[in-house]
């Protein structure tokens, strides 16, 4: 959530009190979740909603790993498809009701991104190719015939005996207050400042005492953590599932391009990207695909030229330009 | 905070402190290139030491590989007879040991109170008063990104100070500043050296500048120490005087 405004001078403005920063964190958090929450009333396809808070979180993920460190993980889909996995196994193996099994599914990511944690002594393209090859060969991994007894391999995964409409939104809805919840945290925190910092400047981070690759690898793993419980009650969702839509290129595309539009390192900007460019696609990119393709294509190239910062951007720019026509400045 | 100005002509007298700083024979090769050809100095608590010679001569090299961003070749670094060498710059940070750059390097997106909370908190001084103390008081609240050059060079200096150094390592900060600017940053260094017991290590090519803080100097040329001891000796050797103007 866009919160600074500098003047032309570049003194920041009135920094806002304590309880008002409270109160903007809270509303953060609470009205997103109570907007999903109350949607099933206006919009009664459940499944789409579900899709929409997925990806949402999925955003979130992608606000946290790219907004606060600079990594851009095109293999974010891996981390999904764990998730789901994660759920299905967890069901069908161990047991487990579907609740348990959707948290199981992030703390499965959350394994998957420990043992990951290598690729972040890449940078730029390189990590965003490595992340991609790792993403693909967990993908293959899933679905080798060999582990069948397993993840039952390429047949796809059934979750159909824990499945539950309702369950699962409720939970989508839970998932999406813990991504609003960790993204304000973070964005407050001591370790969200530095994660920043190490974005602009990981040397001169060091310097200043920060431990660079503790906070990557922090943010490397709630990053994780979001995708896998997105995975996890995504799969409860749709019940069953193949290992090719859930480690799908296309989900960590949609995720970066959701975040990048509405904003990264801010609160809602991800949010607003992901519900936005949904329901664009949602309306035309199942029924025209080619029209969405080319949207979408018009979208991430406006996006690279003239909005790095997304629609927050221009929302902070449009503040500024405020302030500064009515000298509310300082 | 601070008492009165404690600019007073330095001693090029060591002082009589124990070691705090000892490099040890470091050499440093790029490749083919002897960036570093068996270094050795050492610094005495409380003391500032001048680092000079001519562009490309080694004297960021040899801050780089004091405060961690580079692994000597071979040799070592001391400090308080600890080795430190190749220790990441975050852990240098913390056990004392700090640095500006010729560049400065602020977070531009954070302010620069903000730019100091990122620190690692070991100075007894609050973060207001460390603005404070390098000019930057009434702008704690600006972008770091939107001060000017010589500001952002105090807030380089305020970053470093932040996380309490026992040595601080001083890289051209100098460079670029009015000869006002030059005095007040004069000031500042031997304040830190009298008042926080602090011990730096100064690269500078401004001579003048050398004259109002160094306790004593060492002259690098292609890699390798030429003279060490006292700055007005210094521009008496005739080593010296052959690498600085030829013949």
């Amino acid at each position: 959530m866009p919160e600074r405004v500098a003047d032309a001078s570049g003194q920041r403005a009135t920094r806002a009190q304590p309880w008002r920063r409270r109160g903007a964190d809270l509303a953060a958090v609470l009205v997103p979740t109570a907007l999903f929450a109350l949607a099933r009333t206006v919009d009664s396809n459940m499944l789409l909603l579900v899709t929409i808070m997925v990806y949402v979180v999925l955003a979130q993920g992608v606000n946290v790993i790219y907004g606060f460190t600079g990594y851009l993980p095109f293999g974010y889909a891996g981390f999904f498809g764990a998730g789901a996995y994660g759920t299905y196994i967890a069901v069908a193996s161990l047991g487990a009701g579907a609740v348990e099994a959707t948290v199981l599914g992030g703390v499965v990511a959350v394994l998957v991104a420990v043992v990951l944690i290598p690729l972040l002594r890449l940078r730029g393209a390189y990590f965003a190719i490595a992340s991609l090859a790792a993403a693909l060969a967990l993908a293959s991994l899933v679905s080798n015939p060999a582990l069948t007894s397993v993840t039952n391999g390429p047949y796809g995964a059934d979750l159909s005996k824990v499945y539950s409409a309702n369950g699962s939104y409720w939970m989508a809805v839970a998932i999406v207050a813990v991504a609003m919840l960790a993204v304000v945290v973070l964005r407050r925190s001591r370790l969200g400042l530095q994660l920043r910092a190490v974005r602009a400047d990981q040397v001169s981070a060091s310097y200043a005492g920060v431990n660079v690759v503790a906070a990557r690898t922090g943010a490397w793993l709630l990053s994780a953590l979001l995708a896998g419980l997105a995975g996890g009650v995504y799969a409860w969702s749709i019940s069953v599932f193949y290992p090719t839509a859930v480690f799908d290129t296309t989900i960590s595309l949609f995720a970066i391009v959701f975040a990048l539009f509405g904003g990264v390192g801010t609160v809602l900007g991800p949010v607003v990207g992901a519900v936005v460019l949904y329901y664009v696609y949602n309306a035309i990119g199942v029924s025209d695909p080619q029209y969405f393709q080319l949207i979408f294509g018009v979208v991430i190239v406006i996006i690279a030229l003239f909005l790095p910062g997304g629609l927050a951007a221009v929302l902070v720019g449009a503040r500024r330009r405020l302030a500064l026509r009515g000298g509310d400045v300082r | 905070m601070f008492a009165e100005s404690a600019s007073s002509a330095p001693s090029n007298e060591a002082p009589t402190a124990d070691g705090l700083l000892e490099v040890e024979g470091v050499t440093k090769l790029f490749g083919p290139l002897r960036a570093l050809d068996d270094v050795s100095l050492s610094v005495k608590r409380g003391e500032i030491l001048g680092l000079v010679g001519p562009n490309g001569s080694g004297k960021t090299t040899v801050i780089n590989v004091i405060s961690g961003l580079l692994v000597p070749t071979s040799g070592r670094v001391l400090l308080e007879g600890q080795e430190v060498s190749g220790k990441a710059p975050f852990r240098l940070a913390r056990r004392g040991i700090n640095r500006t750059f010729q560049i400065p390097k602020p977070f531009p997106a954070l302010t620069a109170r903000e730019n100091l909370e990122v620190a690692h908190h070991g100075s007894a001084l609050a973060d207001g008063e460390i603005l404070e103390l390098v000019g930057l008081g009434g702008r704690a609240e600006r972008l770091a990104g939107e001060l000017t050059a010589s500001d952002q060079k105090r807030l380089d200096l305020a970053r470093a100070l932040v996380t309490g150094p026992r040595l601080l390592l001083v890289d051209e900060l100098g460079a670029g500043l009015s000869k006002t600017e030059l005095d007040e940053l004069a000031v500042i260094l031997r304040r830190l050296v009298a008042e926080l017991g602090m011990t730096m290590v100064v690269v500078e090519h401004l001579m003048g500048f050398l004259e109002q803080v160094a306790d004593r100097v060492t002259v690098l040329n292609a890699g390798a120490v030429i003279f060490s001891g006292g700055l007005a000796e210094a521009l008496a050797d005739p080593a010296v005087i052959k690498v600085f103007i030829g013949g």
